[in-house]
């Protein structure tokens, strides 16, 4: 049996009582805790016992504080007078464990415990769950904002897709830890206020459970549907980026750690991490930009029917740029050639729905984002349920052709027969 | 509303004061307190250390040397000040209770 075992726990700081239960029940199943990394606590297998387990707060306290800390080692001399060894510390909070059959509490005025924890909170919870509010905000105002500017480019793009479900639901989360610490709080003052203990608090621990199910369910779902659907790149970048998030976490948790052994000060080792972390994030930026790019961005062929083969294209010569998004929902070609050495233009849009009704709202999307007015032609001989033209003042002309399953929009420098037409819309069969 | 810091003590913050009165290092007032007290009160460490930084930070404790991580602290004269005003409240209390029950009278 491997001697020691890495869960997965979720605790909000102000927890304390929740985590103390469930470290002494751990204990009791021969698991005491051993250390905390930045995704999994690390437990060490021993005879299983009734180790009490009890968490105290250093409010001056720092992760990056190196581990001879005199505050730290002040503590701990206290601690073991009383006969408590320290288990690890996580932030601002000290985990101490003891044998001892009754030991003196490690906290025993409640004024005191809850002053300590409010004032650790304002660092280690209040902070970063603001910061992370306001990202998300962000995020989500940016997300919806280029859904209402460009709802195609939304629809077909699987990392939005993803993502704009999950935000709601993020923020959800922030708001009930704010919620539930402010409840949390205000029942604790009462209480202290009246001679009695902070309250125990376990609703955040259940939420962010549950919410993090939620969350790999729907990346498994993505995931699945991704690769079923022949969006098979996008998925895999999903994945390799979220393998090397979680790398990053866990090299700067070890370097962080090492820096405490090293006895660096707090300032240094938060430098040292921070430049890490900066550097890492930057590597893994130009990584993705080149992976997304070599699994689903450039596409090697020609999507269309080129320009030269067309009945009035002024030249042979043609220079072709193209690229393809693609969510489960959407797909989006976008097709640009240019006349080598000339003023030639053909640009191609193609959207296909994968949803019923989707194509004709993508058309309905594309007639409304052009100031001049597409007039409905006669589809004719064109494989396509409805046909709309325009006549630009610069001489061009585009058209929109759609159909139950495709959208596509073309704009050219030079006339377009019926044949042309259809040759661009069937050129991907 | 939260108690403002100090105005009044806690029995915790009021017999760590006290054990100071005299130059002690924050190990030994553990066991102080519960020889004092005989073992009615019990000073927990993580409630000592906070109470001793807390102290420490508002003047009403010094701290007198740090022998390695041992460290030793006294009363300071704002520290004594306090300490009166609480025995002077705790006094008022049982006169007050002695002046509506009688004295030594045990409900």
């Amino acid at each position: 049996m491997k001697e020691a075992a890495y869960r997965m726990e979720i605790f909000q700081p102000f927890e304390f009582e929740a985590m103390e239960r469930h470290l002494s029940r751990m204990a009791r199943r021969g698991l005491q805790l051993d250390s905390i990394g930045s995704l999994c606590w690390k437990y060490r297998r021993e005879a299983p016992r009734p180790t009490a387990y009890a968490v105290t707060y250093l409010p001056q306290g720092s992760p990056f504080d190196p581990q001879n800390d005199p505050k730290m080692e002040a503590l701990r001399e206290l601690c073991a007078e009383a006969g408590w060894e320290k288990a690890c510390d996580w932030g601002q909070l000290q985990i101490y464990r003891t044998d001892r059959e009754r030991p003196v509490p490690l906290e025993t005025d409640e004024s005191v415990r809850l002053a300590a924890i409010r004032r650790s909170m304002r660092r280690s919870f209040l902070l970063p769950n603001a910061v992370l509010l306001l990202l998300v905000l962000f995020e989500l105002g940016w997300l919806l904002f280029s859904g209402s500017t460009d709802p195609l480019a939304l629809l077909s793009s699987a990392a939005a897709l993803f993502v704009l479900p999950l935000l709601p639901i993020v923020l959800l989360m922030l708001l009930l830890h704010f919620a539930a610490y402010a409840f949390w709080l205000r029942r604790s003052l009462r209480s202290v206020a009246q001679g009695g203990r902070c309250v125990s608090a376990s609703l955040c621990r259940r939420a962010d459970a549950a919410f993090l199910v939620l969350v790999l369910a729907a990346a498994a779902v993505f995931v699945a549907f991704s690769f079923a659907s022949g969006q098979g790149g996008a998925a895999s970048c999903f994945l390799l980026y979220v393998f090397c998030i979680l790398g990053m976490a866990a090299a700067l948790n070890s370097l962080r750690k090492r820096l405490r052994q090293e006895g660096f000060s707090r300032g240094g080792s938060r430098t040292l991490v921070i430049a890490a972390d900066v550097a890492m994030a930057a590597a893994l930026a130009v990584v993705m930009v080149f992976v997304s790019g070599w699994l689903s961005g450039e596409t090697q062929t020609v999507p269309v029917a080129e320009a030269g083969s067309l009945e009035h294209a002024p030249s042979d010569a043609w220079d072709v740029f193209s690229t393809e998004r693609a969510s489960p929902v959407l797909s989006h070609i976008r097709v640009r050639q240019y006349e080598t050495g000339g003023d030639g233009i053909l640009f191609c849009d193609v959207y296909d729905a994968r949803l019923p009704g989707l194509s004709g709202w993508c058309a309905q999307q594309l007639l409304a984002q052009w100031e001049e007015p597409y007039r409905e032609e006669d589809a004719g001989a064109l494989p396509a349920g409805a046909v709309y033209r325009v006549s630009f003042p610069t001489g061009r002309e585009g058209w929109i052709l759609t159909d139950a399953a495709r959208t596509m929009r073309v704009t050219s420098s030079f006339p377009l027969t019926e044949d042309d037409l259809a040759k661009l819309f069937d050129s991907r069969e | 509303m939260p108690r403002e810091k100090f105005q009044t003590l806690t029995e915790q913050m009021f017999y760590i004061l006290l054990c100071l009165g005299e130059e002690r290092c924050g190990a030994d007032i553990m066991g102080e307190v519960a020889a004092l007290t005989n073992g009615r009160v019990a000073v927990g460490p993580g409630t000592l250390y906070n109470l001793l930084e807390q102290f420490l930070h508002d003047g009403y404790i010094e701290e007198t040397k740090a022998a390695g991580r041992r460290r030793s602290y006294r009363l300071t004269e704002k520290g004594r000040i306090l300490l009166r005003e609480e025995y002077d409240r705790l006094r008022a209390r049982i006169g007050d209770y002695e002046s509506k029950m009688g004295k030594g009278e045990r409900t």
